[in-house]
Parts: C-alpha cells; sequence; structure tokens
C-alpha cells in the first residue's frame, strides 16, 4: 500500500471532477448551514428559557426585625450551599426603586412606610435544579433565624422545566434528522464524482487495488470537501447571526462562532459528512465494479 | 499454475460454460478460439474471480475459487495481468502514468517505478510516447500501453481477451508479436480470439470452444 499514491489520487480528485466537487462542497456547506443555524437558534431559545427559569428559582425575605448577624449568616449559607450558583441581595430601598421599574410608582406616593422587606434572590446551576432538590433548600432556609418567609413558585418552575426537556428533545431530534439528512444528500452528490471516476474504480480493480486503496482517496477527498465546506459555513452562520442582530435589534444569548469548540465542532462535523458520505457512495460502486 | 476442474457456469440470462477442463503450466502460451458466445471472456473472467463458477473449480497459482476470500483478489490479480480489447487506459494521465499505476498500488518506490516502468516501455516500444495522454495514441500504440501496464508488475501469467478486436491485421500482428515476446521471457499468457487467421502466423496450442463447451484441443 501506497500512502503517498492514496494522498495524490485524493487531492487531485477535484481537478478530474471538477464541477461534481464544488456542489459537493456546497452541497455540505449548506447542510452544515442548517445544522449550525438549527443549534444557534436552539439554545438562544433554551437559553432564553433558562434565564426566565432562573429567575423563579428561589427568593428569601427576611424578617424586619432580623439583625445584621442574622442576615449574613442566612446569606453566608446560602453562598456555600452545594449548586447554588447565584445569589443577589435586594436592600429595602433597591426593593423600592425595583418596585417602581416594575410598576412605574412611588411606593411612598401610595403608603407612607417601605413595606418592602430586605430579601436574597438565589439562583441554581443546571446541575441543581430540579424540585426536589429546591424544595429540600427551601425547607431548611425557612428554619433559619431572621427569615420571615421563602418563596419557590413551584407550578411555573415544572412547567419551564418541562419545556425546556421538550425542547431538548425536539432539538436533538430535529439535529440529528437533519444531520442523517445530510449524510444521504452529501453521500449523493458524492456519487456524482464517483460517476465521474467509473473508469479509474474499474482500472484499480483490474490491476489489483484493495477495497482499501481505492476507498481512501475519495475518504480523502470527502474529508477535503468537509473542510471547503466548514470555511464556506463559518462565513455564512456569522451572516445569519450579524443579520438576524441587525433586523431585530436583538442581542442573541450566544452566538456560535464566538466559541471556538463550536468552530472545531463545525469542521469536525463537516469533515465526518464528508468522510461518510464518500464512504457510503463508494461502497456501492467498489461492490459494482468486478 | 492454472486449472480448470469440472467447471460450469451459467449465467441468469442462460448460457456460460460446460463442464470445463484443463491446465496450463508456466510459460505456456495458449490461445482460446471460437465464435462471439462460446464462453472465452467467461473463462478468462474466471481467471481474475471476476465471475465463480457454478460448480468446479478453478486454480491460479495457490488460489482456488472455491475457497479465495474477497480480501485476497487484489492479491491474485498483482500476479495476473489483462488486457482488453478497449484497452481500459486511464485519459487523464500520460502513458508512463497509467504504466506506473499498478506499482504505485502495492507501494513499489519511485525510483524503482521510474526504473521498471522505462525498462517496460522499452520493450514495447513507446519510450518516445512516455509523456503522451491515450487520446493522442493510436489503437495499437494504446493496446501496447495496455500491455506494458500488465507486464510492469511482472505477472505469472497475461490474459488478453480480444486484444487484436480493434486492430488491422498488420496492427494486429505486431501486437501478436508483442505478446509472443512477453512470453518468451516467462510469463504464460492465454489470448482470447476469434480471429484464426491471426494466430496461423504463430501457432500454439489451442482450446476451441463453442456455445460454452470444450470442443477440442488442437496442437502445432
Amino acid at each position: 500500500m501506497n500512502l503517498s499514491f492514496i494522498f495524490k489520487e485524493g487531492l487531485s480528485g477535484f481537478k478530474r471532477a471538477k464541477f461534481p466537487f464544488i456542489v459537493s462542497v456546497v452541497t455540505l456547506s449548506i447542510c452544515l448551514t442548517l445544522i449550525g443555524v438549527s443549534i444557534m437558534i436552539g439554545d438562544n431559545i433554551f437559553g432564553y428559557f433558562r434565564e426566565v427559569q432562573s429567575d423563579f428559582d428561589v427568593q428569601m425575605f427576611y424578617n424586619p426585625q432580623a439583625s445584621n448577624s442574622e442576615q449574613h449568616a442566612a446569606l453566608e449559607y446560602c453562598n456555600t450551599y452545594p449548586g447554588v450558583m447565584t445569589t443577589v441581595y435586594i436592600s429595602r430601598n433597591e426593593a423600592v426603586a425595583l418596585f417602581q421599574e416594575e410598576f412605574g410608582e412611588n411606593i411612598f406616593d401610595i403608603l407612607k412606610d417601605n413595606p418592602f422587606p430586605a430579601s436574597v434572590r438565589i439562583g441554581f446551576d443546571r446541575y441543581h435544579q430540579n424540585v426536589g432538590y429546591i424544595s429540600g433548600f427551601k425547607a431548611s432556609l425557612e428554619q433559619l433565624p431572621g427569615i420571615e418567609t421563602v418563596t419557590f413558585h413551584k407550578a411555573l418552575f415544572l412547567k419551564l422545566t418541562a419545556i425546556l426537556r421538550v425542547l431538548t428533545m425536539v432539538g436533538g431530534a430535529f439535529v440529528l434528522l437533519l444531520f442523517i439528512a445530510s449524510v444521504l444528500l452529501t453521500s449523493n452528490t458524492i456519487k456524482l464524482i464517483i460517476l465521474a471516476r467509473f473508469d479509474w474504480i474499474e482500472t484499480m480493480r483490474l490491476i489489483g487495488a484493495s477495497d482499501f486503496t481505492i476507498r481512501s482517496p475519495f475518504l480523502l477527498e470527502g474529508a477535503f470537501q468537509g473542510i471547503l465546506g466548514a470555511i464556506l459555513t463559518l462565513g455564512a452562520v456569522h451572516g445569519v447571526e450579524a443579520g438576524i442582530m441587525k433586523l431585530t435589534n436583538l442581542d442573541l444569548n450566544s452566538r456560535l462562532m464566538q466559541f471556538p469548540e463550536v468552530i472545531i465542532l463545525l469542521f469536525t462535523t463537516g469533515i465526518i459528512l464528508g468522510v461518510l458520505g464518500s464512504y457510503r457512495a463508494v461502497r456501492r460502486f467498489i461492490y459494482m465494479v468486478v | 499454475m492454472i486449472t480448470f476442474k469440472d467447471v460450469s457456469l451459467r449465467y441468469d440470462r442462460g448460457a456460460g460454460v460446460k463442464n470445463i477442463n484443463f491446465s496450463v503450466q508456466r510459460g505456456e502460451f495458449i490461445y482460446l478460439i471460437g465464435p462471439s458466445g462460446a464462453g472465452k471472456s467467461t473463462l478468462l473472467r474466471m481467471l481474475f474471480m471476476d465471475i465463480f463458477p457454478n460448480t468446479g473449480s478453478v486454480q491460479v497459482d495457490h488460489f482456488d475459487s472455491n475457497t479465495i476470500k474477497r480480501r485476497q483478489i487484489p492479491k491474485l490479480r498483482q500476479k495476473v495481468g489483462m488486457i482488453f480489447q478497449d484497452y481500459k487506459l486511464l485519459d487523464d494521465r500520460d502513458v508512463f502514468s497509467n504504466v506506473a499505476l499498478p506499482l504505485q498500488v502495492i507501494g513499489v518506490s519511485t525510483r524503482e517505478i521510474e526504473r521498471r516502468v522505462t525498462k517496460t516501455l522499452e520493450e514495447v516500444g513507446l519510450t518516445h510516447r512516455r509523456l503522451y495522454y491515450p487520446s493522442e495514441l493510436s489503437g495499437g500504440e494504446q493496446q501496447r500501453v495496455s500491455i506494458a501496464r500488465s507486464i510492469a508488475k511482472d505477472p505469472l501469467v497475461l490474459l488478453a481477451d480480444e486484444p487484436t478486436g480493434n486492430l488491422d491485421m498488420g496492427v494486429a500482428l505486431e501486437i501478436l508479436n508483442l505478446l509472443w515476446r512477453v512470453n518468451a521471457k516467462g510469463t504464460a499468457v492465454i489470448m482470447a480470439t476469434h480471429n484464426i487467421e491471426l494466430i496461423k502466423n504463430r501457432p500454439s496450442r489451442t482450446f476451441r470452444l463453442s456455445h460454452g463447451e470444450f470442443k477440442g484441443e488442437l496442437l502445432p
């Protein structure tokens, strides 16, 4: 087996069938863009719901008579509790400001005294966001001195959790289907390349080339197409993100191209799609020829 | 080296070959003659294990049609050279690259490929055409390239399926003479043809086939 021969044949494949090669790269790129944009949209919807959900984790209200040390101890308890990701202390004055921000009215125009107690908003990381765990935490908070009440909107939390679960499943299934469709589509376009090189496969068979030697240049070419497709996709997804932000004035939670791991994943997916598509296409032809 | 033992094959559409028995020794030159549809190509295809008999066995060197695995077929074909009426050259590369192909496939070094291809092109008289593309060559020259590609790997046997079918008598005779020169160096040659006039020029052991059946052997 001659590896340099395989590399040479694989990399020069595009010269021998230029048009099918370009069609394959563009097809791959469209598939990758669809997958990338779907993940981006899904991730942003997911992020939005998670943000909404985190607002409804837990809020702990201090007893107006709670001492500073009791307040401090309760806050410290929250900060060291496993799974607690954020604690935001809201003083009585801040609560007044928040009321005005939300309802547009100054509480002192309605009442003579400030009725709002100081409170702490507590958010959990994604691994601890389940009803049982948060309910246990809520119960433990209620035992602490200086705590008036603890709220946890269990029903809303459950509803949001269910929505997130459905989103994860539907989104995952959609991306998986898109991936399968991409492999089939890519493999069909790569067949054009193989058809254009049918004589090559036939001749290679006759002179005693192994399946590996015949298949490898096509797989290499598929990987090459995947890399080129991923580069085109980088530009396309970047354009879609910029377009969405410009047209809707929406600040996307996550932009795929900001993360190096997403770029690596994009190239890996491109290579896998190209190689799988080639493998599927070439396998059939290898068995068709002598 | 080559043995056909009680070989029969029936295609789905009918025809094929029936109860074929013969053997070929190293260095022999054999003609398979008979009209179209006699089964000549079928026997050659069985020799490079493109198709397999329904009954009986074909043995080439130590490869047996009944026991060979798919992954062993390339090994067999590296020992068997094949030429066809339509040459089967790759149009996208020059003569040198076409002849070098089987050597590249088995991983021969670049320097050795250069040496062997140059020598082989000398043998077939095509040194001056080494950088030409197949489309720039005559039919006879293309068949010479095809022969060069087959013998560059030094095969045990060269199978020729109507190698002169597309050539006029003069060029056909040149190709036949070339095959005899290849044979003189120790490579067995099995040539299928229906051109009786041609082989009268270079008589040798001949198997006659008709309707897939062995109709006798003619000795020179």
